[in-house]
């Protein structure tokens, strides 16, 4: 299959098109010329049902709950670390909501996702060529194709970074369609791992011949790195975080085996898809409970006994702290994040469980205020007036939790209060008990998948939002395998990561 | 808090046992090492125990070892770690029974 038929889910480009910000794109320049407007519309999936009101003791004691070193913080033997930040990478090519804050109630209809709700990596394309220029190389064939890379760059004191990194200026802040794809060296080199993807790409098109102009061989790259990076979504992302199950009950093969479905039976939208506040300022929060507070980057010299070398493992804050250059101790070599196939299983995440890692109470460069992310969670789910998790629960006909599942013996001032209205985010990792259930003798570790609510809400909106997509393979092409890169209809971030760094031909 | 270190799960993929457990995260600077042993009773009368170990190659916490996995099945069996540190140069040992896990 040639990467012409990457071209089917596009609408040929007509007449001059109006780029973001009013930029006006000469015909056929326009990387997204004839597809919907790129800003989306957050809204709510149970429009219906009353906000949870927590109260600043509920909240408190939830902080303090999730803070304890009562909490055991385990690994989820199921889930590699890299999928918290794939997560946190596919989160940021959906939803960007900047305007939105603690201080005021919010009016969910009246926020702007500056993000399009679409798998398009509008995160690492920005707007094209022609409006967000200084993302693209236009030194290398063909010009304004690939994605700039950072090597060699000079820092405003004269000192040459050799590393290879992102784009940035003098200043070390990376020149990428999305900044918060900076926020840890972590996602800074996942946001790399996909513009190599994008340039190795390019390269295979180019050389291959069969795509002359180079707007056209931009097209079908672009084209190709998102239909694959959608298929790792369906394929790898959503069954690991939501269960097989579930997986299975949102996204069922056909009959036939012929095409991919998509069954929804909450998530429904008139025109286009939106993001629904209870899957951004809650259910799809769960990937903070997967952080661990340190990381092995690089995996020692094999050995044998005792006399192996040990990685001695690199803290999440400072050392992984983004916004700045990347040094040589913070590169990460991604075996030790994804399962790749002929190396040890790597390091895992922790279990998504109400058990949260203690950097993330003590975000640096945070106000004071804001510098717990446990608390910003739920004192946003509260401006977002988000339901209650057992109200969520009722919705979807699944029976709410009891006080032992959500842990409120340990949390005395505020447990009749939770008892009947839990804030959905701390509902939805507290259900993850239920998600692998007691096994035939002994009960099961609890926390490798999502529960049942939290579950569905990402299962459904990652799903809805690919079939809503009128340029996504789910909507253009169901049947659609991924085989233009090399691989025999399946596709991994083992992958992306192969074909990235150039492993593979 | 359960007690530290500990095991926390244990299962086989292909011809590899993974181990997965937690250490005392603020005690790990000195860390020279953990050692694994997976244990469990002989197949027959009079033929060895069924035995494999390994080495965590990181000092974090949870962490996770990958080794042979031998004869072990997936069942019952006991786990044995050794966390050596330097400082003051000690080991602490601990055994615990598992439950195998086929992935």
């Amino acid at each position: 299959m040639g990467p012409a038929r990457g071209h089917r889910g596009e609408v040929a480009p007509a007449g001059e098109q109006i780029a973001r910000h009013g930029a006006v794109v000469p015909p056929g320049q326009d990387v997204d010329a004839g597809r919907d407007p790129p800003k989306g519309r957050f809204g709510k999936l149970f429009p219906g049902l009353l906000a949870c009101e927590a109260s600043e003791r509920a909240i408190d004691e939830i902080v303090a709950w999730m803070a304890s070193s009562v909490q055991e913080r385990v690994a989820n033997p199921r889930i590699p670390a890299g999928f918290t930040y794939l997560g946190q990478f596919i989160d940021h090519d959906i939803t960007f909501d900047p305007m939105s804050t603690l201080n005021a109630n919010v009016d969910v209809q009246s926020l702007v996702n500056f993000r399009s709700p679409r798998f398009d990596l509008d995160s690492v394309y920005g707007s094209g060529p022609v409006v967000q220029p200084y993302l693209y190389d236009w030194e290398s064939e063909p010009a304004g194709v690939k994605l700039l890379v950072g090597k060699d760059q000079v820092d405003k004191d004269g000192k040459v970074h050799k590393v290879t990194d992102l784009p940035r200026n003098a200043q070390g802040r990376a020149l990428i369609g999305d900044p918060r794809n900076d926020e840890t060296a972590i996602i800074a080199q996942l946001h790399l791992l996909f513009i190599q993807l994008h340039n190795v790409v390019v390269d295979r098109l180019w050389r291959a011949g069969k795509v002359h102009k180079p707007d056209a061989v931009l097209k079908a790259a672009r084209q190709l790195v998102r239909w694959h990076y959608q298929w790792i979504v369906v394929h790898e992302f959503i069954p690991a975080v939501v269960g097989e199950v579930m997986a299975r009950d949102v996204l069922p093969e056909s009959k036939d085996g012929s095409a991919q479905e998509v069954r929804l039976k909450f998530f429904k939208w008139r025109r286009h898809p939106f993001i629904p506040v209870e899957f951004s300022g809650a259910a799809y929060r769960f990937g903070h409970s997967m952080v661990r507070s340190a990381y092995s980057l690089r995996r020692p010299p094999a050995g044998a006994g005792l006399t192996v070398a040990i990685d001695k493992g690199v803290p999440l804050f400072p050392n992984l702290a983004g916004f700045r250059w990347l040094s040589e101790d913070v590169i990460i070599e991604w075996d030790q994040f994804f399962d790749v196939d002929g190396a040890p299983f790597p390091q895992v995440s922790q279990l998504i469980d109400t058990a949260i890692v203690g950097p993330l109470f003590k975000l640096p460069d945070a106000a004071a205020d804001q510098e717990s992310l446990p608390r910003r969670n739920l004192e946003r789910g509260v401006r977002l007036r988000l339901p209650s998790g057992q109200d969520v629960a009722a919705a979807m006909h699944e029976t709410a939790l009891t006080e032992k599942e959500l842990g409120l013996k340990d949390m005395p001032g505020s447990r009749k209060e939770l008892k009947a209205a839990a804030p959905l985010w701390y509902y939805i990792l507290c259900e993850t008990a239920r998600a692998t259930g007691p096994a035939p003798k002994k009960k099961k570790r609890s926390g490798r998948h999502l529960g049942p609510v939290g579950g569905r809400i990402v299962a459904e909106v990652l799903a809805g939002l690919l079939k809503g997509d009128r340029s996504s393979y789910l909507h253009s092409d169901p049947p659609w395998e991924p085989r233009e890169l090399g691989t025999d209809g399946t596709f991994t971030m083992a992958d992306v990561i192969e074909i990235a760094q150039g492993k593979r031909g | 808090m359960a007690a530290r270190p500990n095991f926390t799960d244990v299962e086989l993929d292909g011809n590899n046992v993974r181990v997965f457990g937690v250490s005392v995260e603020e005690d790990l600077s000195d860390l020279v090492g953990i050692q694994v042993f997976v244990s469990q009773p002989a197949e027959a009368e009079g033929e060895p125990a069924r035995i494999a170990s390994g080495v965590v190659p990181q000092k974090v916490s949870p962490w996770s070892a990958e080794f042979d996995k031998g004869d072990l099945v997936a069942g019952p069996a006991v786990a044995i770690g050794i966390e050596t540190h330097s400082t003051p140069f000690s080991a602490i040992t601990w055994a615990q029974p598992v439950d195998i896990e086929e992935k």
